[in-house]
């Protein structure tokens, strides 16, 4: 069957056809909740949240563009209302500081590491940090999505960045002087 | 020693392919979640079918009460006129009049002269009605302006007057009961007659929006009476004072009626609400599904018996027995209840049969003791009455020498036919392009054919007669399995499996004999 028609029947409601879509994008949409929240637990609901979402508005999907794309920007919206409506967003309140790039030994390191330390940055860094770097959003755009200004918005990747970086560095130490 | 490599780069590289599966008790949740919204909406039909019940109730109920209540109107209304006109010309109060006064009532109450006047009291108080009443009344312009009505009323009710028309209580509305008091024993009183009524009228209007109360009305009276002194004043009529007192006396008649005229028409618009609000939700589960269909079904039948047992004779119990394959066919209408469930009911005819193996027959003049006896269900035609049959595995050789006189190694076989009137429901398990249900229910049969046959080792088959013990009028438990293709809105292909157990179908059974035949019914539903 081809995707056109699993969503044309998701579209009216086939339980057959979005078990179906659930289990062709599932992988990567919770890859990305992952990415977006707290822990697995967060990402786990704010994929539930994502496809409960998708189903009930799919017949809002015109197929323009992919369902994949649109499918991810439900799960990365879902998990920005989360923390959007957790009001987080207020409780940083620091001195805004450059955009600074942030070099890094080009090393392959552990997957789960790095998901971790992601995971561990407060809620708008790591939202910036996701919605910058790896979803190749502007500043402006996150400035929008997230209610925030686009300084607010450099600040916090800059420091996200820098986090990220400490903690990586520190990580080599421990596996170096683990491994000597 | 490794390159420097902005951060960004390497989180993104490093999970530009990062995949994670999710929990299967995921999807469930979502299912479940999903399908929760389901359950939700199929309750709005239930609801509906509730609401529809309750309207209908409410419909009943509101027609009683207006029946009964018209009656009592119908009682009342002749007893007004009996008093009320007792020797000269009745005048009904023009219908054109009475008419446009109840309009009023209707649309909006500012429309007519005096309504206007005393229209402000729309509110719920009875006192507030007398205080306008009072108010409009005592002031002497407003007097004046309701003279002059009066005076139109007059003109308007001289030309009816010579109409000398009789009162007609029960061709007018309800609302008209109010007529009643304004039937006028004497000519000369016309002209308060008329102001009075009026005032009556409109006071009647207000109260079809309010709840005025007898009491209210009567503390109206003295208003009233001191409308028509002043209009005695102002239109120099004259009035004695007895008639004014025999004024008072139809207000209070009229109060009462007034009161049962507004019930009445809050029970009809009542009805109308209901009738409209049923249209609604009927017109709404109408658009929902073809409710109806009919299907021409045939179907394969394979009879036999789950217990071991003889419908023929106590001797034939452990022969073994073969069960025939017949045909039966018949057509099936349907009603869908709801999306899941149907009812159904139809008529088939259905000829079932079996062979009951391992049977001797003989001449019965050379029968023994041991085997003379006919089978006990069976009545014999006539020539064929000298033979006997034997179960061969109930005699040998010491019991029964005469054997070697047997005449053929055979079989008996029974065949039976039924007119069937089935009468199941359908629940639905899959509606989709290809369906799935179970079916259940029952069956009524009626004996249409009953024969018994002996089947002799080369073929030959003759008749013996019918079996006695068959009644007339048996049933069957139904269960089935049903798979359709809808091949079309309209067109459906039926498939359906079905076990139906007879029950009451012999009336004296030989050992555990438990007939069933299983049906495999194929058909087309063409659904309306």
């Amino acid at each position: 069957m081809s995707l056109d028609q699993l969503i044309k029947r998701c579209k009216k409601n086939d339980a057959q056809a979005q078990s179906q879509l659930y289990k062709l994008y599932a992988n990567k949409l919770f890859s990305i909740c992952l990415k977006y929240s707290r822990n697995y637990a967060e990402a786990e609901d704010n994929l539930q949240d994502a496809y409960i979402t998708i189903f009930k508005k799919i017949d809002q999907f015109k197929n323009q563009g992919s369902v994949e794309g649109w499918m991810k920007r439900i799960a990365i919206n879902t998990a920005l209302q989360r923390y959007r409506t957790a009001g987080v967003f207020d409780i940083i309140n620091e001195d805004q500081i450059e955009d600074v790039t942030v070099e890094i030994d080009d090393d392959t390191i552990n997957l789960d590491f790095l998901l971790n330390i992601i995971q561990e940055l407060p809620d708008r860094y790591r939202l910036v940090f996701n919605l910058y770097a790896l979803d190749d959003h502007s500043h402006k755009e996150i400035a929008s999505l997230l209610d925030i200004s686009t300084g607010t918005s450099k600040s916090n990747l800059a420091r996200a960045r820098m986090i990220l970086k400490n903690k990586i560095e520190h990580y080599k130490a421990t596996v170096n002087s683990q491994s000597l | 020693m490794s390159e420097k490599k902005n951060i960004d780069k390497l989180f993104k590289e490093q999970l530009k392919n990062f995949e994670m599966t999710p929990n299967d008790a995921l999807w469930e949740n979502i299912e479940r979640e999903l399908h929760k919204d389901k359950r939700k909406r199929r309750v709005i039909p239930i609801w509906w079918k509730f609401a529809g019940i309750a309207a209908t109730l409410a419909i009943l109920f509101t027609i009683g009460n207006v029946i009964f209540s018209n009656s009592i109107v119908d009682i009342i209304n002749p007893e007004v006129v009996d008093t009320k006109t007792p020797n000269d010309t009745t005048i009904d109060q023009s219908n054109n009049k009475t008419n446009t006064l109840n309009l009023n009532t209707s649309e909006d109450s500012t429309t007519h002269p005096i309504v206007e006047n005393n229209a402000p009291t729309k509110d719920n108080n009875t006192n507030e009605i007398g205080e306008n009443i009072k108010q409009d009344l005592t002031s002497p312009k407003k007097t004046n302006e309701n003279n002059s009505v009066v005076a139109s009323e007059n003109n308007q009710k001289k030309e009816q007057f010579e109409n000398a028309s009789i009162i007609k209580n029960k061709s007018q509305q309800k609302d008209a009961v109010t007529n009643t008091g304004i039937n006028v024993p004497n000519k000369d009183q016309k002209p308060t007659k008329t102001s009075n009524t009026t005032i009556k009228t409109t006071i009647a209007n207000n109260n079809s929006n309010t709840n005025i109360t007898l009491e209210g009305i009567e503390k109206d009276k003295s208003e009233i009476d001191k409308l028509i002194k002043e209009t005695q004043l102002s239109k120099t009529t004259q009035v004695t004072a007895s008639n004014t007192e025999k004024e008072n006396t139809p207000t209070i008649i009229d109060s009462s009626k007034v009161n049962e005229a507004i019930k009445e028409k809050n029970a009809i618009e009542e009805a109308i609400a209901e009738i409209e609000k049923e249209k609604d939700s009927t017109n709404e589960t109408e658009v929902l599904l073809k409710r109806w269909s009919i299907t021409p079904n045939v179907a394969p039948v394979y009879f036999n018996t789950l217990g071991k047992g003889s419908s023929l004779d106590d001797q034939l119990i452990e022969n073994t027995k073969e069960g025939d394959v017949n045909m039966s066919y018949g057509v099936r209408g349907t009603y869908a209840i709801n999306k899941k469930l149907k009812i159904r009911a139809g008529i088939n005819k259905v000829d079932l049969g079996y062979t009951t193996n391992n049977i001797l027959i003989f001449d019965g003049a050379n029968a023994s003791a041991a085997t003379s006896r006919q089978l006990q269900n069976i009545q014999f035609n006539d020539s064929l009455n000298t033979n006997a049959y034997v179960s061969a595995t109930s005699v040998n050789f010491a019991s029964g020498p005469e054997l070697l006189f047997a005449k053929e190694h055979g079989a008996i076989d029974q065949q039976l036919g039924f007119i069937e009137v089935p009468i199941e429901i359908e629940y639905n398990l899959i509606d989709k392009k290809i369906g799935l249900n179970l079916i259940g229910g029952f069956s009524t049969l009626f004996l249409s054919n009953n024969e018994v046959y002996s089947v002799q080792n080369n073929g030959n088959k003759t008749l013996l007669g019918e079996a006695t013990n068959i009644k007339d009028m048996s049933y069957s438990a139904n269960f089935g399995i049903g798979l359709n293709y809808n091949i079309s809105k309209q067109l459906r292909f039926n498939f359906e499996p079905t076990f139906k157990y007879q029950i009451n179908t012999f009336n004296n059974i030989s050992g555990d004999f438990q007939p069933f035949f299983i049906g495999v019914y194929t058909g087309f539903s063409f659904k309306f």
